[in-house]
């Protein structure tokens, strides 16, 4: 039986594997893509694809040409942009009183806040003192069924 | 602005829009087909290690919003698939191995146990109801 690592990205055996697949490569290449797009046109696209480098972005599934160093810049990226939707969000709400009063909006830019944070994190790479959590709004992360989500 | 935040939900996924990227970039990559025709694979078996990878990337991607509703069957196929490889023993070599090795052995195989179990869920092939953490395993998974 070859090494293993607990972390099941962090073997190294599957994930060269992961990374020779054309199709895992293909992917990878459409979030970066997206996230140089316009924030003002794309908005819930570039988060989306913010929160597949929150997920995925690190060592053993993104296997990037410059490692770590290409890594922290596209967190960097994501977070840049994240910051941008959040300022034109914030620019809207000025506006509108209606909208700057509404829970929902708040906990709306709650979320782009914790995303953000997430993505600084991880540009960082050292270990902070934050609770190893999903961001608040996503949901119960570890506890999904398709069939629910279907009735 | 209002109609990304109306209807209540918050993830990254959960706005029509970013269901409709997520949809275009697994169709367009062709991960999922990938993924199957990999677990399926009887010439070219995936390794226990290569196996638990494929989980894990389940368990990140496979939830409705990001997971395009119209590859649930793909979805099923398989965890379907990853159980039955899991139970006919695929990946695994037969040689005699050091105490350490058998520790590590016995580690790996009561890590994947957690997340097959969270993937069984996912497709209702459980009757646990507990709820789910975060595999131990899985160390800082968000920072």
């Amino acid at each position: 039986m070859e090494t293993q690592s607990l972390v099941p990205w962090k073997d190294s055996t599957a994930s060269e594997w992961l990374g020779k697949q054309e199709a895992w490569q293909r992917l990878l290449q459409y979030v970066c893509a997206t996230l140089e797009s316009d924030p003002r046109k794309y908005p819930n696209q570039i988060r989306a694809a913010a929160s597949l480098v929150i997920m995925l972005g690190r060592e053993g599934f993104w296997s990037i040409a410059h490692g770590q160093r290409d890594r922290e810049h596209l967190a960097s990226l994501a977070k840049r942009q994240l910051a941008q939707i959040k300022q034109m969000y914030s620019i809207e709400s000025r506006g509108n009183p209606t909208l700057l009063g509404d829970p929902a909006y708040k906990k709306f830019m709650q979320t782009l806040d914790e995303e953000m944070r997430l993505l600084e994190a991880r540009m960082n790479g050292e270990e902070i003192n934050l609770a190893d959590e999903a961001p608040s709004s996503w949901g119960d992360f570890w506890n999904v069924t398709f069939q629910k989500a279907q009735s | 602005m209002a109609e990304t935040i109306s209807n209540g939900e918050f993830s990254p996924w959960a706005h029509p829009k970013s269901q409709a990227w997520f949809e275009m970039v697994f169709e367009r990559s062709g991960l999922i087909e990938m993924l199957a025709a990999a677990v399926d694979s009887p010439h070219d078996p995936l390794t226990l290690p290569q196996q638990r990878l494929v989980a894990s990337l389940c368990m990140i991607l496979g939830r409705p919003g990001i997971w395009p509703s119209n590859q649930n069957a793909t979805f099923q196929k398989i965890v379907i698939g990853l159980l039955r490889n899991r139970r006919l023993g695929t990946g695994d070599v037969s040689r005699p191995v050091t105490m350490a090795e058998h520790r590590k052995r016995l580690a790996f195989n009561e890590n994947y146990e957690i997340e097959l179990e969270s993937l069984r869920r996912r497709i209702g092939l459980s009757k646990k109801v507990n709820r789910l953490q975060q595999p131990r395993a899985w160390e800082r998974f968000w920072y």
